[in-house]
């Protein structure tokens, strides 16, 4: 997938939440979603838009006897004649109780008890791996920075996605004042005091921009980012007033 | 059984867990919470009070067929019964090519009543904070935004739908519902 056809599908997530997107545009964004933490991310956040706009719904009040229709309409059979009997629960055996297992099988002591000594051996150094990998930081989790405003553009919001490998990421902002056509943003990837550019944008009408970073080394390798405006094209470095920025 | 009193103490997924038992005062009690938020969502929706009044019995003749469903990790209570009731309104209102010709949809304007009056204070409170909290968020948004934002939850409105209802161009309606939505991200569920 390249990089506009994944802006466009960011820029599509907001009424996929809300199920109003034409027929076309549903399947590519459900193509799109299983392979994308970043717009998943997003579309848990405007999902949890969707649920609480019923709160905004006029209040209407149905007939009092709709209660009476209820409790008459339902199946009024006890639990226990009607409900399914519950998925019996199989419990995986514990680590000590394998280990308890293993050594209880030892000590029973048949002829081949170096064969048993060794397969318990083994069964131990497998269980304390699968523990470690069970217990060791997610290799899946991503990072999202939230950027914080400035007086120039006290309403503007960003975020950035840092990828679970940390190599890459996406930029989101909204509520940027539009810019003339000599200028623009630009977004600065920022360590040990050198700014690196990761890209040069514009925002539309409502200052909204998803847009992938660009950036030659690692974005786990910057602690610290900032936006500015620029000339149009952009700049070797920072010239203008910062509009948004994180850890500055 | 449990009595009135005590029925009223319990949080949602308590009264989940004994409606998947079969206990008809908890869902009584359900229905107690939510009959009007339900219904409310349905009328606005299908615009006809009989069709809202069997939808809303269709939710909760579900919640007790289906209660044994319910994941409270995947969303609360109210959310699992607003979902299936806009769900099974837009259904509805497919299925019967019902488009009333003045029914038009829209959002609240004044911040509502407590949803149950004979729920404890303290979440009555609660209840009417976050519907203040929802409507100004809403009433915030420039008219077109509240505008396609009701066809499009109400109705179930498709953007080329919206476009054609409105004779707007297709990116318009596109940038409404998407700016809005940003709009209500911003004041309602980001930090």
């Amino acid at each position: 997938m390249s990089e506009v056809e994944h802006e466009e599908i960011l820029a599509l997530i907001a009424a996929y939440a809300l199920n109003s997107l034409d027929p076309d545009d549903t399947e590519l964004v459900d193509r799109h979603l299983p392979a994308c933490e970043i717009c998943r991310a997003e579309l848990d956040a405007y999902e949890a838009v969707v649920d609480v706009l019923p709160l905004g719904t006029p209040d209407a009040q149905p007939s009092s006897a709709l209660k009476g229709r209820l409790m008459a309409n339902i199946d009024h059979e006890p639990a226990s004649e009607s409900v399914a009997p519950p998925i019996p629960v199989v419990q995986e055996p514990r680590f000590g109780q394998r280990i308890s297992e293993a050594l209880e099988s030892f000590f029973r002591g048949p002829r081949w008890r170096p064969v048993a000594v060794l397969i318990v051996i083994g069964l131990v150094v497998s269980n304390v791996i699968l523990w470690q990998q069970l217990t060791a930081p997610d290799p899946n989790a991503w990072r999202r920075v939230r950027l914080t405003a400035t007086e120039i553009a006290p309403e503007a919001r960003g975020i950035i996605y840092i990828s679970a490998d940390g190599l890459n990421g996406t930029l989101i902002v909204d509520g940027l004042p539009q810019l003339g056509s000599k200028e623009q943003y630009q977004l600065w990837l920022i360590e040990d005091g050198e700014r690196i550019s990761g890209g040069v944008f514009s925002v539309d009408n409502d200052g909204y921009r998803g847009k992938q970073i660009e950036s030659a080394d690692p974005l786990q390798n910057y602690g610290a980012f900032g936006i500015t405006i620029e000339p149009a094209g952009g700049s070797p470095g920072p010239t203008g007033e910062r509009v948004l920025g994180y850890n500055l | 059984m449990q009595t009135t009193a005590k029925m009223q103490q319990l949080k949602d997924p308590a009264l989940i867990e004994l409606i998947t038992q079969k206990d008809e005062a908890a869902l009584g009690e359900l229905y107690d919470r939510y009959h009007r938020l339900v219904y409310s969502i349905a009328i606005n929706v299908v615009g006809m009070p009989e069709d809202a009044e069997e939808i809303t019995l269709d939710v909760f003749s579900r919640v007790w067929d289906k209660a044994h469903t319910y994941r409270s990790e995947r969303a609360g209570v109210s959310t699992w019964l607003t979902r299936m009731t806009r769900n099974r309104s837009i259904d509805v209102l497919r299925r019967e090519n019902v488009r009333p010709m003045k029914h038009s949809v829209g959002w609240a304007n004044a911040p509502r009543e407590p949803v149950d009056e004979s729920a404890s204070p303290e979440s009555a409170t609660h209840i009417a904070m976050q519907i203040t909290l929802v409507r100004e968020a809403i009433a915030s948004l420039p008219e077109k935004q509240q505008e396609v934002l009701a066809l499009a939850y109400f109705k179930g409105y498709s953007h080329s739908e919206i476009a054609q209802e409105l004779e707007l161009p297709l990116g318009t309606a596109k940038a409404r519902i998407r700016s809005g939505m940003q709009k209500l991200r911003a004041l309602l569920v980001d930090e």
